[in-house]
């Protein structure tokens, strides 16, 4: 069995610093935004061809923003207007019709309708794929290293100055309990579009499958939807997506239900869970879901995300632990590192709780006294409801240490010995071990896990 | 059906919170008065905020303040325990039911009751006991944090 593929979603410029360096070698392929290679293309091109060493990549057409209103894809400005924000107009100018004049002139959210025309179609899926393969390559040309290339590819005789996506995705729209009659359809024959497209660039095609959790649980729909895209697309690879799904917080239920889509889609070609945490990670890994070739995550609140951004709300210091999998308050993390006896000493911490590099870096001598530096926050006052109020915001450090940790403790699970029987034991363990400090809403994913993941069979 | 007690709109909401606040504030006035105690409101401390820490021989003691749903403050108080020495749930005079009696209990926190007499601003319900739960960082954190506010007005 090939290894899983980790792969890691690029958020921010601020975040190079996690992919690049010590850190390249942790993970295998890059999700990168349309969005944000609209926005910076020179800066995303510069980071993939030579800080990443050519880290293979690809990029998510985001082409289901265009179904939510303007509401979604609208700023206000200064001035109070309602404008569409700027990386989403560029890549409204890119994909063209019909979303450059419905969605880009008259405001309006793009219908099923819109794409029932074949060549109107055609066309739209040509220019996604085009985007795709095409702009970062457009952005070294533009570039100033453009020369340098070009004098490269002249000694080695080869392209050195272009780079192609790992695959193309083809467009696709969210698929939610009420509207997967209507756009399913529009999904399967934007599917097949794309083949012609992705043939013409000559890099494989993934389908995209994004879904509410509705769809997820409901046995009918989610036949529906396997029997549709594995009897009608051939893609190299499926990549999933269901709707803030957060695998610390779903139901058995719904786990199983996760388990069964995933084997389902793989019938027809490999899957690549999105969003995915660590029991994608188990299921891929113990063999209980061959199908499942790659987990995503983001850097930080990676694991799940939701269709529609909720906006940013407040950061908080946050701390992954190890044995739960999962991401705790900080004052959780005390809590639980108290219990498992992490501060006792830096032995007992880097036994009990962690030894990743970071942890390692940082507790040295007296864990109480360091693990602080997971959690330090600094006081910042804002006006709410007329009254000041006083809230913490993790300092850059505190972020910086906190990532640092995430990313090495997310290696590990991508690529440490694994077997279904100790693992079963350890969530167990973790589970009972740390429901009495933090509840069992923190720590009884670990038993559903576990539950699942021999119900599921290995 | 909402329990009558619940606020059932926004506007409700509001005023409980608008009252809160007016709680917090003359309690944060009338300690100001006393010398030889520091206090200061709306601390963040380990991401939430207690609504009034105040340092007294040597002790933290953190006050979180509610008018009436108190099975919320608990859940607020009882991460506060991590930094304080002492924790306390303020609400205006009102009887207790038995539940919240052995809630308090059970989770190491005192009551107290706002009072509009004098010059100390609670009547003392139930006493807290020291928290077995602080953690000495953050018990730190919070310290400092009430040390660096600005003095009383009489005495800056």
């Amino acid at each position: 069995m090939s290894p899983l593929q980790h792969l890691v979603r690029y958020g921010i410029p601020a975040e190079h610093k996690y992919l690049l360096g010590e850190f390249l070698d942790t993970y295998d392929l890059l999700m990168l935004n349309a969005t944000a290679v609209a926005y910076m293309p020179a800066a995303i091109a510069s980071l993939i061809t030579q800080k990443a060493s050519r880290k293979p990549y690809f990029i998510d057409p985001q082409t289901h923003i265009f179904q939510h209103g303007a509401g979604a894809i609208e700023t206000t400005t200064d001035k109070g207007k309602s404008t569409i924000k700027r990386s989403i107009k560029l890549i409204v100018e890119a994909y063209g019709e019909p979303i450059k004049s419905r969605v880009g002139q008259k405001r309006l959210a793009i219908l099923p309708a819109d794409f029932r025309d074949l060549k109107v179609r055609a066309g739209f899926c040509e220019r996604v794929i085009r985007f795709q393969a095409e702009a970062l390559n457009d952005a070294l040309k533009r570039s100033d290293a453009a020369k340098y290339y070009r004098f490269l590819e002249r000694k080695k005789g080869t392209e050195v100055g272009s780079i192609s996506p790992r695959y193309v995705v083809a467009p696709y729209f969210f698929l939610s309990h009420n509207t997967l009659a209507d756009w399913l359809e529009i999904n399967i024959a934007c599917a097949g579009a794309s083949i012609r497209a992705a043939s013409k660039w000559k890099i494989p095609l993934a389908v995209q499958v994004v879904l509410s959790r509705e769809v997820l649980t409901n046995q009918n729909l989610r036949e529906t939807l396997k029997t549709q895209y594995t009897s009608r697309t051939r893609p190299e690879v499926f990549l999933v997506w269901v709707d803030a799904f957060s695998e610390q917080k779903a139901s058995e239920d719904e786990l199983v239900a996760l388990v069964d889509l995933f084997r389902g889609l793989g019938k027809t070609a490999p899957v690549i869970n999105l969003y995915g945490g660590f029991f994608s990670i188990a299921a891929a890994r113990l063999g209980v879901v061959e199908e499942l070739v790659g987990v995503t995550h983001g850097l930080e609140y990676g694991e799940d995300r939701p269709i529609l951004p909720v906006g940013g709300g407040i950061p908080t210091a946050k701390f992954y632990l190890p044995v739960l999998h999962a991401r705790l308050a900080f004052r959780d993390a005390v809590r639980a590192v108290r219990r498992l006896n992490g501060f006792k000493s830096a032995e007992d911490f880097h036994e009990k709780v962690c030894d990743c590099r970071e942890c390692r870096r940082v507790i040295v001598k007296d864990p109480e006294t360091e693990f602080a530096q997971y959690g330090e926050t600094r006081p910042i006052a804002f006006s709410r409801r007329g009254a000041t109020v006083v809230r913490e915001f993790p300092l850059p450090e505190t972020r910086d240490r906190s990532v640092r940790h995430y990313m090495w403790s997310k290696d590990r699970e991508y690529r440490a010995h694994i077997s279904q029987e100790a693992l079963l034991r350890e969530l167990k363990r973790a589970s009972s071990d740390l429901g009495g400090v933090l509840g069992l809403d923190s720590t009884k994913h670990c038993e559903i896990w576990a539950r699942v993941l021999s119900r599921s069979g290995g | 059906m909402k329990s009558s007690r619940t606020p059932s709109s926004k506007a409700q909401r509001d005023s409980l919170l608008k009252r809160e606040a007016d709680l917090v504030q003359g309690a944060f006035e009338r300690i100001r008065g006393w010398s030889e105690i520091r206090v200061a409101k709306e601390v963040p401390s380990l991401g939430r905020c207690v609504d009034l820490v105040y340092l007294e021989r040597g002790f933290v003691v953190a006050v979180e303040f509610k008018m009436n749903d108190w099975r919320r403050a608990l859940r607020q108080a009882r991460d506060h325990r991590l930094a304080a020495d002492y924790v306390y749930v303020c609400m205006p005079v009102r009887e207790i039911p038995q539940a919240m009696w052995m809630a308090l209990a059970q989770e190491g926190i005192g009551l107290l009751f706002y009072s509009n007499e004098g010059d100390w601003p609670f009547s003392m319900a139930l006493k807290a006991p020291q928290s077995s739960e602080t953690w000495k960082v953050a018990r730190a954190w919070l310290r400092d944090y009430v040390k660096a506010q600005r003095l009383p007005a009489s005495q800056s």
